[in-house]
């Protein structure tokens, strides 16, 4: 196993490599000038270009992206230029808590909502609710994250005013309640799509499961519906619905970019478009590593999971 | 509501019994902290460099003072300076210092400091460094400083009260610690003599203000602020900026209770705050809206035909709602030392008969498309798509090139890449600093008789002088030239409960005396 | 011989009219799959008739009327008008144009690009190496983050949006493809082929494409739909196509800012993006029950 483990971290090293030129180079052929933004409006070319000397812009490409890998390497991302004096790290550290708690807390709304939803939905398999749980999770996974949260803004912050229509409140420094009052419709929308899909995952693996030969003996020998679907079948559908969790997990830091403009939350998606605005080079580079980073991890961390549950996989 | 009377009245006999206990009563009735939602962050909060908006208005005076500040007619009032003496052709200058006054390091300020402040902000403010030379300031003493030119600059005295890159004084070991990287002095030692420290500043969620306790005020305690200038009490203990940058989340935020003051408050949310009567509302000019012309490749008929023709409240209306005044003059209306309406005839006319006229001898070619610029997000693409239907209707197709604010910031420098291009400015202390009136800004004003009047004006031996010349220059901006097609002023609105009293509304909001019941 | 093979292929020709006729049945029972289809076609004529359907009506999606400004829906404006005072309902119709548009570009040079990689991977080890890794390295970083720093690059335009999405697209579809060609190169009948001497282009695009083509096309369907939600999500986050052309993602983003004063600003461009993306995934879940009978049951 840890052979396994390692071989495949050894693997990811091209793959970070790749992100990292890739990243690199949209960065900087991207047109605009981190200079210019970061004197504001008024500054002269005379100004401008002395900055573009000092933050070495005018080096040859391939010297920035030596400079910059080899800084990267010591664990040192760098500077952003759009505020001044922030370390990258300490600005992804101060944006890392809501866009993860965010994530978290949508993962939980999925879990809670889809898990005994796609329970229900094996056992019923072919009535009514069955099919109107199929037409309700097709909807949820059409629904683009941001439209679902918009129309949750206009039904309960505009019409009913229950709660607030944007913002973010930090649950360690304001408290428990405001951070639920403020992140529910947020972690709803964003989670909303992916409980449709992890709701059709749970359903078809618990499906695939209940007509294997075991569970047909199962019932052969008369253990009750219940227990067999509770029991036997759902623990071994248990490493679908895991994959589906860290899938889910990373398209919610993928997609947080989105609901953290709708509701105006400080996280790293919205530092990300913040920073591409700005033309905030050594942000932008250090947030897309650090995402593919993590991406790739939870990527290994199910396969390692999946290895010890499943030996045939770590033997291929 | 009866219970705060009773406390009231209660507060009112007890004052008249121990008249000396006032200011400690009166506090206890107050809040300690007052939270506002400001709009976005500053890129270093070093106000010597950072041009921006929100740095100098959450900053100026408040954690960092300069040696002179505006009153509210626009004239100079000493503020670390004790005095200041000009001689007759404005080209020495001698800065006499307080004395006793305490940095938030609790070292007191010299003139070594103020010395290697101002000197810095020279080298970083290109416009006054083309108005000093090689001058530069020197300690006389330790509590004199002067500055001697070899010519004349009438409006140095301007620069040093009230220009976007602020002549702050910090103490010289802050200036020692600039980062050399960035260019920055680092959040840390953001220092000044201000009544509020720079106490903390986490990224992308707020910037805390706290008292100095050891503050020396200067002025009359009893009297009011008149502009920037005067007694500052700080009555309030924290200041916390929250950076909030959507609009709606901070008006939310204000209705809720979370915050206390919501600056900048869009058109869209005017009729939610004011449906609540725990709310105020108020609104001042804070800059102009215009499109720049590329005076390289278009000519003067194309754009007094364009003025000519627009109409400019429908061109406002979809961006800025009832946040705009169609206000001619370049400068805003309340700084009264340079306000003119010279040439407010020319004003977009809606005159489209006229236009065709104009357009009829400009040499513009009517079957290629006018290139308009513009930053593809805000309300920009919605204003210059109402001037494509106007213009259409005198024959002229426009062809909109939106970028992003960076892109467009570099694509504008480039006069073979656009016609025209939309952009708004904020409140400037001195016309000179008009940066479409300058030859080398975005646009290019190269036109000779304007260059020339713009040295009129800025080497006038007296303010009365700079001023007949500033109507001059914009009468004939309006009647001739035409360098932008102005459009008026937006408005910042801002909005806060009216529990908060005493705050002090002058280019932006202070809160120096300002004070929130509890 | 030639009877023989003549006699062949009406056999063969039979057959798979006979499938054809089975999976149309099949397609057909299948009910969700119809509707998918139905809304798929609603949408694509709508957005085919968009300018006649306009006229008729007498609305102009790009004509702005400043005293119009914020139209609650009425008979005039079916879905009121905007902050520049424009019909909403015709620029709901010309928006379903630039979804279709993008969609279909996105669908089928992501589909052509991918298959060719994916085919070609199977042919080299060192070029399978070289383009796998890279297909890992742009999987890894989120699609919306990587398309909006793409737009930043390329600048806002809706060619440029296309080419991003497929950009985005691309290494998915590669993955899959090659996958499949695996199982199918190790068949004995390439294998067959390939002794015979047939070349090695003849062998992937004649024999192995077209037998990968099912996951592919069902495949296709989807980058469809997920290509009209990243559209939106793009001019949603301000980097997709720029005013004032009339893209769903586009008004969304405009109506944000005036959620209190003209909730129908936000309404129907949602309406409409969420129901042609249900569309075209129920479709494109018929379709794979229909190609892959396995996975479906």
């Amino acid at each position: 196993m840890g052979k396994y483990v390692i071989k495949r971290l050894a693997a990811l090293i091209p793959t970070i490599f790749i992100v990292s030129v890739v990243v690199f180079l949209i960065v900087h052929l991207t047109p605009g000038d981190p200079a210019a933004m970061m004197l504001g409006e008024d500054a002269t070319p005379a100004d401008i270009a002395a900055l573009h000397n000092r933050l070495g812009l005018d080096d040859p490409l391939i010297v920035q992206y030596v400079r910059w890998a080899g800084k990267c390497l010591t664990g040192d991302l760098g500077y952003s230029t759009a505020v001044a004096g922030q370390s990258v790290s300490g600005m992804i550290a101060s944006h890392f808590l809501p866009t993860i708690l965010l994530a978290v807390y949508s993962q939980l709304i999925t879990v809670f909502l889809a898990l005994p939803l796609g329970m229900i939905a094996a056992r019923k398999r072919g009535s009514l609710t069955d099919s109107a749980l199929s037409v309700f999770s097709m909807a949820g996974i059409s629904l683009p994250s941001f439209m679902m949260g918009m129309g949750m803004v206009l039904l309960f912050a505009v019409s009913f005013r229950l709660m607030p229509a944007t913002g973010y409140k930090n649950p360690f420094t304001d408290g428990i309640g405001p951070f639920f009052r403020y992140m529910t419709l947020p972690a709803v929308s964003l989670g909303f799509i992916h409980a449709a899909y992890m709701m059709r995952m749970t359903k078809a693996s618990l499906l695939e499961v209940l007509s294997s030969d075991y569970i047909k003996m199962a019932r052969a020998k008369g253990v009750k519906e219940r227990k067999i679907v509770f029991k036997h079948a759902f623990r071994n559908s248990l490493l679908t619905v895991i994959t589906v969790i860290g899938q889910g997990f990373i398209s919610a830091l993928a997609g947080a970019a989105v609901v953290e403009r709708l509701f105006g939350i400080p996280g790293m998606g919205s530092l990300m478009v913040d920073s591409i605005d700005k033309r905030d080079y050594q942000v932008i580079q250090g947030i897309t590593l650090m995402i593919a980073m993590l991406n790739v991890l939870i990527n290994l961390l199910i396969d390692v999971i999946y290895g010890f549950a499943d030996p045939r996989i770590r033997l291929k | 509501m009866n219970n705060f009377k009773k406390l009231l009245s209660l507060a009112a006999v007890l004052a008249l019994l121990t008249g000396c206990f006032i200011p400690a009563l009166a506090e206890e009735e107050y809040a300690d902290v007052i939270r506002i939602a400001d709009d976005n962050q500053a890129s270093s909060y070093d106000l010597h460099k950072d041009t921006s908006v929100n740095a100098r208005n959450m900053l100026r005076g408040t954690v960092m003072e300069q040696l002179v500040t505006l009153k509210a007619d626009g004239s100079i009032g000493p503020e670390l300076a004790e005095s200041y003496e000009v001689n007759e052709n404005n080209s020495a200058f001698t800065f006499h210092l307080r004395k006793g006054v305490r940095f938030h390091n609790g070292k007191e300020m010299t003139s070594a400091d103020v010395v290697a402040s101002l000197n810095r902000w020279i080298e970083s403010f290109s416009t006054v460094r083309n108005m000093v030379g090689d001058a530069r300031f020197e300690a006389s003493d330790d509590y004199t400083v002067t500055l001697t030119l070899n010519n004349s600059a009438i409006m140095l005295l301007d620069m040093l009260a009230g220009a976007a890159q602020c002549a702050v004084i910090y103490p010289a070991e802050s200036i020692a610690a600039v980062n050399a990287e960035t260019g920055f002095i680092p959040a840390d030692q953001l220092i000044g003599t201000g009544p509020y420290k720079f106490s903390e500043w986490a990224v992308d969620q707020y910037v805390k203000l706290e008292r100095f306790d050891d503050y020396a005020p200067y002025g009359d305690p009893d009297a009011e602020l008149d502009g920037l200038w005067g007694y500052k009490h700080a009555y309030t203990g924290t200041l916390m900026y929250y950076i909030t940058k959507d609009a709606d989340t901070r008006v939310n935020g204000l209705l809720a209770g979370d915050y206390d003051f919501a600056v900048k408050v869009t058109d869209a949310n005017l009729d939610r705050i004011e449906a609540d009567d725990q709310f105020t509302l108020y609104s001042q000019q804070t800059g102009m809206i215009s499109l720049v012309w590329n005076k390289r490749s278009t000519d003067k008929y194309l754009r007094q035909a364009v003025q000519a023709l627009a109409n400019a409240d429908d061109l406002n209306i979809v961006n800025y709602g009832v946040l705009y005044d169609n206000d001619p003059c370049f400068m805003e209306d309340g700084q009264l030392g340079w306000y003119t309406t010279a040439g407010s005839e020319y004003f977009c006319q809606n005159d489209p008969e006229k236009a065709k006229e104009l357009l009829a001898q400009s040499s513009f070619d009517t079957s290629k498309p006018l290139r308009i610029l513009y930053v593809n997000s805000g309300g920009a693409p919605a204003m210059v798509e109402i001037l494509k239907q106007e213009l259409e209707t005198i024959g002229i197709t426009s062809e909109l090139i939106g970028q992003d604010r960076s892109t467009m910031t570099k694509t504008r420098t480039d006069d073979t890449a656009y016609d025209v291009f939309f952009t708004t400015f904020s409140s400037v202390p001195v016309p000179s600093l008009r940066s479409f009136l300058s030859a080398d800004w975005a646009g290019w004003s190269e036109d000779e008789k304007l260059q020339e009047m713009m040295t009129a004006m800025t080497t006038a031996a007296t303010k009365e002088e700079a001023f007949a010349q500033w109507e001059k220059i914009q009468e004939y901006c309006y009647a001739d030239y035409c360098p932008v097609l102005m459009l008026g002023h937006f408005h910042q609105a801002a909005a806060c409960t009216k529990k908060l009293t005493g705050y002090n509304v002058f280019l932006t909001t202070n809160f120096w005396n300002a004070r929130l019941a509890k | 011989m030639s009877e023989q093979k003549m006699e062949l292929t009406r056999i063969r020709k039979t057959l798979m009219r006979e499938q054809r006729q089975i999976n149309i049945r099949k397609f057909v029972r299948s009910r969700l799959s119809v509707v998918g289809l139905a809304i798929v076609l609603l949408i694509a004529l709508l957005a085919l008739f968009a300018p006649v359907i306009s006229s008729a009506m007498n609305v102009d999606p790009y004509k702005a009327t400043v005293r119009d400004r914020f139209q609650p829906p009425s008979a005039a404006h079916p879905f009121g008008t905007d902050n520049l005072g424009r019909d909403i309902f015709s620029r709901v119709l010309f928006g379903a144009r630039i979804s279709m548009i993008v969609g279909l570009s996105v669908g089928l040079v992501s589909a052509l690009l991918g298959t060719a990689l994916g085919l070609y991977a199977t042919t080299n080890r060192y070029l399978d190496n070289i383009l796998m890794r890279l297909c890992d390295g742009l999987k890894a970083i989120p699609n919306i983050l990587l398309a909006i720093a793409l737009m930043a690059v390329l600048g806002a335009n809706m060619q440029n949006v296309i080419i991003s999405l497929t950009i985005v697209a691309i290494p998915g579809v590669a993955r899959l493809a090659r996958s499949n060609a695996l199982l199918i190169r190790e068949q004995t009948y390439i294998e067959a082929m390939r002794c015979l001497g047939a070349g090695k282009h003849r062998i992937l695009w004649r024999h192995i494409a077209p037998n990968i083509l099912s996951p592919i096309i069902v495949q296709m369907t989807f980058s469809f739909a997920s290509a009209i939600i990243s559209e939106a999500s793009l001019s949603f986050l301000g980097a997709g196509i720029p005013q004032p052309e009339p893209s769903w993602g586009g008004m969304l983003n405009e109506a944000r800012s005036y959620l209190f004063k003209g909730w129908w600003m936000a309404v129907y461009p949602a309406v409409f993006t969420g129901v042609s993306v249900l569309g075209f995934n129920l479709f494109g879940d018929g379709l794979r029950d229909l190609m892959d009978p396995v996975s479906g049951k």
